[in-house]
């Protein structure tokens, strides 16, 4: 009896330590340099396909899109031209496509299209055209089957639109801030990625944090499975949507592999670089990556060491690109 | 002057000459590209020096993926609209 003191405290303790934060495992990693021949002010997105890894460079007149065999490290192509004849674009969108393509979207007309990698290899014709879509409002686009295309509009009242096809179209989704407001477009923006063997779509923003997992169910339908979000302090102010100066902003990069949702996001218990000093000076990147299970777990911090600018995965690995920042833009190589 | 100065120089000239025409013909293709992918362009060279494309189009180039809608109709890659309370 008089120990029940000391078995209630004990059980108290132990009720505590099983319900507060578990600790993230942090680790680092040892990277491979894949190429150090980026040559652009800036590059743009970055994907993996296997052993090829494609970059976009946004200054790329007669050339946006850049294949490099990670094998040999030798660029073997360049894709795609900036200007209004039949098969080129003036503001490109690149993402993955199904296989080892890319699709190609113009953010200010109707045109979209795919580029395969394997034509760039036997030097074949590598463009296909796609049907005109409305690509005004999108931010993003990924194809998630060889029948379907899947947009991002932050700034429509529903976040996702799904075409097929056969012309059917299909409108789905919420926004992690369920407001009525006129800066949607500018609030909501973010990175999506589609795990087919999961049949999970991701949804990370931009501008603070939140994780949005949708599962697919057989056909078209998609169903918001978790949001993982802190809390958002904001206003709303003549109909706009105005976040606490102090939100943390969101990862600017999300990719997806076998096991892991990835993105850029700086360590702030071990990097305290304000946000708002980095700009255009990518030596302030952050050097750690992020990494959450499908169903929104934060597993472990990686510090890559070197400040990071773009990430690339895919979904049968956990093998990634990366294009880092070391005096000059390099594309290196790593698995988590 | 010997044959192989003349040959030497005549082959000066040649490379000159076709360095020229390939500087020709890029800025004559550059001049053919619609006026707005150039401003694109420009405006991520310029970076956040880029003021008169922010008093034009009220975006500021960025280094993240992120969309802008300029206030001239036209949307413009990585860029965000200068009212956005992230940057």
């Amino acid at each position: 009896m008089k120990y029940k003191y000391v078995y209630l405290i004990a059980f108290i303790g132990c009720f505590l330590n099983c319900t507060s934060k578990k600790e993230v495992h942090r680790e680092s990693v040892v990277y491979k340099t894949v190429t150090d021949s980026i040559y652009t002010r800036m590059p743009g997105v970055l994907l993996k396909f296997g052993n090829y890894s494609v970059w976009q460079d946004p200054f790329g007149v007669d050339g946006f899109i850049h294949v490099i065999d990670t094998k040999t490290n030798k660029e073997i192509g360049v894709m795609g031209k900036i200007g209004q004849g039949p098969h080129e674009f003036n503001t490109p969108a690149i993402q993955r496509g199904t296989g080892n393509s890319i699709l190609v979207f113009d953010l200010n007309s109707q045109k979209q299209g795919i580029f395969s990698i394997d034509s760039l290899k036997l030097d074949k014709n590598y463009y296909t055209p796609l049907p005109k879509s409305n690509n005004h409002r999108v931010t993003r686009k990924i194809q998630l089957d060889d029948n379907s295309i899947l947009s991002l509009l932050p700034g429509n009242s529903m976040p996702f639109v799904l075409e097929n096809n056969d012309s059917s179209r299909k409108e789905f989704g919420v926004f992690p801030i369920n407001e009525q407001i006129n800066n949607g477009y500018n609030i909501f923006q973010g990175a999506i990625g589609y795990n087919k063997d999961k049949k999970l779509l991701i949804y990370s923003l931009m501008n603070f944090f939140s994780l949005n997992i949708y599962e697919r169910s057989d056909g078209n339908d998609f169903t918001l499975k978790n949001t993982i979000m802190p809390n958002i302090n904001y206003k709303i102010t003549k109909s706009e949507l105005v976040l606490d100066k102090n939100t943390q902003i969101g990862p600017a990069e999300m990719t997806l592999t076998k096991d892991y949702i990835v993105t850029i996001q700086r360590d702030y218990e071990k990097d305290n670089t304000e946000e708002s000093s980095v700009g255009m000076d990518f030596s302030k990147n952050p050097t750690t990556i992020f990494l959450y299970d499908y169903d929104g777990n934060l597993i472990k911090i990686v510090d890559v060491g070197i400040p990071l600018l773009r990430i690339a995965g895919e979904i049968n690995n956990n093998e990634l690109f990366a294009i880092g920042i070391d005096n000059e833009f390099i594309i290196i190589a790593f698995g988590i | 002057m010997t044959k192989k100065t003349i040959l030497s120089g005549i082959f000066a000239i040649a490379l000159v000459a076709v360095a020229g025409m390939g500087i020709n013909r890029s800025v004559n293709n550059d001049a053919n590209l619609s006026d707005f992918a150039l401003v694109n362009v420009e405006a991520l060279a310029q970076a956040e020096t880029g003021d008169e494309f922010t008093q034009k189009t009220d975006c500021i180039a960025c280094q993240r993926d992120h969309s802008c809608l300029g206030k001239d109709g036209q949307t413009y890659s990585w860029a965000h609209h200068k009212n956005d309370p992230s940057h």
